[in-house]
């Protein structure tokens, strides 16, 4: 059982273990679920009942769980999104995520997959880099707030940030044969709303219009 | 992500999410593909539920293989969000795809 109740401000536990566990942790009423060991901040105090959803969990889990699935589902139960929207906002969230967790927290580069041999080498870098505890338990944040008319889902990481505007565009990188991972930012321009960059390019707000009685 | 092949070795169809953390049994998938003989490749996403960047970066890295090697390489069935995804990629100015 991955759930533990929290106090009267809608705190919750995720043991880590399985999207199952994370689900029940992510159940209406919590406002806050925080993965056991992860190493950050814990949320502060809040009003229960507000509009809004947040989720800390370690680099590793974003690696070995299907977390933008479970966290859009669970936005999904709360805002009742059509199917077409909970897919973009799965869709964006998981770039987000991957964005977040290989290029913010283990601070792997571009182009670590943009070819078999790369493709191959990724996964013992990725493997030794969650050798190392202190960054296989390091802090991503998902932080969802909505109100009349948007939703908003930021992924905040643990890295140096990065900046939209020195990225070139889909069409750039297609021309010039740079197909590989750096293909995540761009998704995002297609898929949401809006989306901004803040904290030095650390977290990402991710924007989606929601029709009228949503939210 | 799942994976069955069929026939010749040629021809595989998967399953399931295909993502990031995707990319061991993916390049299980091509070492398998590429080891058969000149015939062409055809991947059979019709069961793929869903598809992100990295995803589709592993379908370049394959269709990269095979132009080294000369093969046709073909995507089949792609359906709801990985054809959603393959349109917002314009994937049909890179691939053949079968409907």
């Amino acid at each position: 059982m991955g759930r533990h109740r929290g106090d009267s401000s809608g705190l919750t536990r995720w043991d880590g273990v399985s999207a199952e566990s994370l689900a029940q942790a992510l159940a209406a009423p919590a406002v806050d679920c925080v993965e056991a060991g992860v190493v950050g901040p814990r949320p502060g105090r809040r009003l229960p009942g507000a509009h809004r959803l947040g989720l800390r969990v370690t680099a590793q889990s974003v690696y070995r769980h299907p977390i933008a699935r479970v966290f859009a589902g669970a936005l999904q139960v709360r805002l009742g999104l059509s199917a077409e929207l909970l897919e973009r906002v799965h869709t964006a969230l998981q770039e987000a995520l991957m964005n977040a967790m290989m290029h913010g927290n283990l601070g792997l580069g571009e182009g670590l997959r943009d070819n078999r041999q790369a493709l191959a080498a990724s996964r013992d870098l990725i493997e030794a880099r969650f050798a190392i505890g202190p960054i296989a338990r390091s802090m991503i944040r998902v932080e969802a707030t909505w109100s009349e008319g948007l939703l908003r889902v930021a992924v905040r990481d643990n890295g140096d940030g990065y900046g939209s505007s020195n990225l070139p565009t889909l069409d750039e990188r297609m021309e010039a044969g740079q197909v590989g991972s750096g293909r995540g930012l761009l998704i995002l321009e297609r898929l949401c709303d809006h989306i901004g960059l803040h904290r030095g390019g650390t977290t990402i707000a991710l924007d989606f219009r929601l029709p009228a009685g949503d939210g | 992500m799942n994976f069955d092949f069929t026939g010749n070795d040629a021809t595989v169809a998967m399953s399931g999410d295909f993502t990031f953390t995707d990319h061991a049994a993916f390049l299980e998938l091509m070492n398998r593909l590429f080891a058969t003989a000149s015939v062409p490749i055809v991947i059979d996403l019709a069961k793929v539920e869903f598809i992100d960047s990295a995803g589709l970066g592993m379908l370049l890295i394959a269709r990269d293989e095979a132009s080294k090697a000369s093969r046709q390489l073909t995507l089949r069935g792609p359906q709801g969000q990985v054809k959603r995804m393959f349109a917002v990629t314009r994937f049909e100015t890179l691939f053949a795809i079968e409907s």
